[in-house]
């Protein structure tokens, strides 16, 4: 199925878009989608789109990914997380860091 | 001593006094520098009877003990008066260099008084500091300024704060800039050296910062370099500034269009960070010590405007005379470019700028306001010609501009208009929200721009970024608030005590001076990283706990500032447009449809962790006691029953 991405921010140095329809199986996860991507545009898209951290003495990292215009890693939103399968009409968005002004 | 420079640079320009007073350690201790020794001079030296143009304001200048050091990002200044705009507390801060200067020259804090009878600017020369004339520059931008004292003075690399011809004019938002395009932008403390005919400060330093534990120092900040090669938030800044910021705020809804009558756009990639280092991105500059590097430079290239150039923009810059008066949401992005560069050398605070035209023009859009008041000016949003046209009359205080000067809270009652245009101020304590919608940003947000000790606030004060990024450090919102919930902008969660840490904790940075763009929004740093590099370069023994107190007295002594000005309990609220008005969506996918902030659920808890009075909203006596502020305590007992007699009076 199609699969409507759009890449933000640093990520775009990666992709050198914007957007783009992608080709992805049926019930495929997000965080399945987002190693695609990673295998295809390399490891500055990987660095960009999941980014790390460090917070008491640990390194996380944490794809940055929102599916229909949510965060994923907020459980009330996407109880699934990484794990939520994707669909038919969804839009994946990658590169959004938010802050204060 | 370490660390700091041990004075204070005093210049009376009434008699031209300059008086070097020794700050001593008890005193650094408990303010620890920049916005503390600033804030603690406004409180004690101006007070509520002392009009902000009024020779006997003050207008400070701060920098703290890590200034001019290796740490990250430590160049900053706190520049602070009492504010023309808000007739209460008033200070912003600024990046550059010209703050590491002023520290090699020996100074922690330079306190500027009286008013001179001519234009001058001042120098300081290291020890030798001298009152110049300043006929020659005055009415120039503050690019055209710079080179001639730079010529002047024969140095090309001395550092200078400049006001532009806003800051001339006394327009009550005029902003102060140092480095020709590093703005201290709100508060129009411009305005304030303007009413002083003080055009600027020239400084050369030849000096240095002791550092009591060199070995141990340059380890920590060599640490903590090593952690920005990678951190997510600096990647986004290094490459597009700030203006990283706008895709962002349009996806999730805080993008104001119109003066947040909408959250979003369709047409915002028009002025993205992406779409501005792809058109008209002339390379970038650091501040001081700077491993972020988020400056950006614009050189249009296209179009009506080209060959205009500037330093510049911040999201915060572009936001304000772009989308939230409507320009840019057509084919064509350099009008915003334009605007951003006219306040640039203007000299005015963007924001306000912005704030006061959408003000005006949501006026006129509901017929408050007619070409009758605005001189025939025809206020329809994103009309390029007549934004253009604002800018320049505030500038120079003329035509519908010279009310627009005074800020959208003062021209409403100029122009003797309905209550109804109140509403559509967008502000808190009179000063401009920046452009940062609470129904999108954050409910955290939300609360500190209506607690905020400078009215109208943004990052500058309670950089709630731990509802923002703080998912990507798991366990810190744990560590802070005692859960993750927090972690989600739109709930209330936590949010009082988010916001009440925050703030604190910012308030304690702006002491330090360094960038809050390295802690607290990125957590590259955090508060035991700021701890160690301040103890190991002072060789003192501060713990995380004092640290967090500096902020605390910090806020309540401003807090306090407020309460003598009659600004309480009563003044803590939000526009209406954020909490009632449910936010319209504009886009597909917009994330925040329907969102208004329940400020009300967040107020009652956030006063109990202040330890407000829940009458007044003052700070409460023990709470000011126990932060070693008596004094301030005893000032309080009059304005107390002043306040609550003057709320019983508006409830008869």
């Amino acid at each position: 199925m199609k699969l409507p991405v759009r890449y933000y921010s640093v990520v775009t140095q990666a992709t050198k878009k914007f957007h783009e329809v992608i080709e992805v199986k049926e019930g495929m996860t997000v965080g399945e989608i987002v190693e695609q991507l990673c295998n295809r545009y390399g490891s500055k898209f990987r660095e960009y789109a999941i980014v790390r951290t460090e917070f008491n003495g640990k390194v996380f990292y944490t794809p940055n990914v929102y599916l229909n215009g949510k965060n994923v890693h907020f459980p009330e939103d996407h109880p699934q997380g990484l794990n939520t399968p994707v669909k038919e009409g969804d839009l994946l968005e990658l590169g959004l860091i938010s802050g204060g002004a | 001593m370490y660390g700091w420079a041990g004075q204070r640079l005093r210049v009376d320009l009434t008699k031209g006094d300059i008086i070097k007073e020794p700050l001593d350690y008890e005193y650094r201790r408990k303010w620890l520098g920049g916005r503390g020794f600033n804030s603690e001079v406004i409180y004690r030296e101006v007070p509520p009877e002392v009009d902000a143009f009024d020779p006997e304001n003050r207008v400070c200048f701060g920098v703290g003990p890590i200034s001019g050091t290796a740490a990250p990002s430590t160049g900053r200044v706190t520049v602070s008066c009492k504010s023309p705009l808000t007739d209460g507390h008033g200070d912003a801060n600024m990046g550059g260099h010209w703050g590491a200067e002023l520290k090699y020259a020996g100074y922690d804090q330079i306190v500027v008084q009286g008013r001179a009878k001519k234009p001058v600017y001042i120098w300081v020369d290291d020890d030798k500091v001298e009152i110049r004339d300043a006929s020659r520059i005055w009415g120039k931008y503050p690019r055209e300024a710079d080179r001639i004292i730079k010529e002047e003075l024969g140095d090309e690399d001395i550092h200078i704060v400049l006001i532009g011809p806003g800051g001339e004019n006394m327009v009550r938002f005029a902003c102060t800039l140092n480095d020709v395009y590093r703005a201290a932008g709100r508060t129009g403390t411009g305005g304030v050296m303007g009413s002083k005919n003080l055009k600027g400060i020239a400084v050369r330093g030849t000096g240095g910062v002791k550092i009591a534990k060199p070995k141990e120092f340059y380890e920590v900040c060599n640490r903590l370099r090593e952690k920005f090669k990678t951190d997510p938030m600096r990647a986004g800044l290094w490459n597009y500034g700030s203006l990283c910021l706008i895709n962002v705020a349009n996806r999730d809804g805080w993008l104001p269009v119109n003066n947040f009558q909408f959250g979003a756009h369709p047409n915002a990639n028009n002025f993205s960070g992406e779409t501005h280092k792809a058109t008209v991105s002339k390379g970038k500059e650091g501040c001081f010590a700077c491993p972020i590097c988020c400056g950006q430079f614009t050189v249009i290239k296209e179009g009506k405007w080209a060959g205009e150039y500037f330093g510049g923009p911040e999201y915060e810059h572009t936001v304000p005379t772009g989308p939230r008066v409507g320009i840019g949401l057509g084919d064509d992005a350099n009008d915003v470019w334009h605007n951003a560069r006219l306040t640039n050398d203007f000299g005015l605070d963007g924001i306000e700028t912005g704030g006061v035209i959408s003000w005006a023009m949501e006026c006129y859009q509901r017929g408050l306001l007619t070409a009758k008041d605005t001189g025939g000016l025809e206020l329809e949003w994103g009309n390029e010609e007549v934004v253009d046209k604002l800018i320049h009359q505030i500038a120079y205080r003329q035509g519908f501009g010279n009310i627009l000067a005074e800020g959208s809270c003062k021209a409403a009652k100029k122009l003797g208009l309905p209550k109804e245009a109140e509403k559509y101020t967008i502000t808190t304590r009179g000063m401009t929200l920046p452009g940062d919608d609470p129904r999108g940003l954050g409910f955290g947000y939300g609360l500190s721009f209506s607690m905020g000790t400078r009215g109208g606030e943004d990052h500058l004060r309670s950089l709630c970024c731990l509802e923002l990024s703080g998912f990507l450090y798991p366990g810190l919102n744990t560590k802070v608030i005692g859960c993750e919930d927090p972690a989600k902008p739109t709930t209330t969660v936590g949010k009082p005590y988010m916001v009440y840490y925050e703030e604190n904790q910012k308030a304690s940075t702006d002491c330090l001076n360094v960038c809050c763009f390295t802690t607290h929004w990125s957590y590259a740093v955090l508060t035991e990283d700021q701890v160690e590099y301040l103890n190991t370069c002072t060789g003192l023994d501060f713990t995380v706990e004092e640290f967090q107190e500096i902020g605390e007295r910090l806020t309540n002594l401003e807090r306090a500032y407020w309460a003598r000005h009659l600004s309480g309990k009563r003044e803590d609220t939000l526009p209406d447009r954020f909490t009632k008005e449910p936010m319209p969506k504009t886009v597909p996918y917009q994330t925040n449809e329907g969102a208004t902030v329940p400020l009300d659920r967040m107020l009652p808890t956030y006063y109990v962790y202040r330890d407000y009075d829940p009458e007044t909203g003052f700070p409460s006596e023990r709470k000011l006691k126990q932060l070693g502020l008596d004094y301030v305590a005893k000032d309080l007992k009059p304005y107390r029953e002043k306040y609550k007699a003057m709320g019983r009076k508006a409830e008869r």
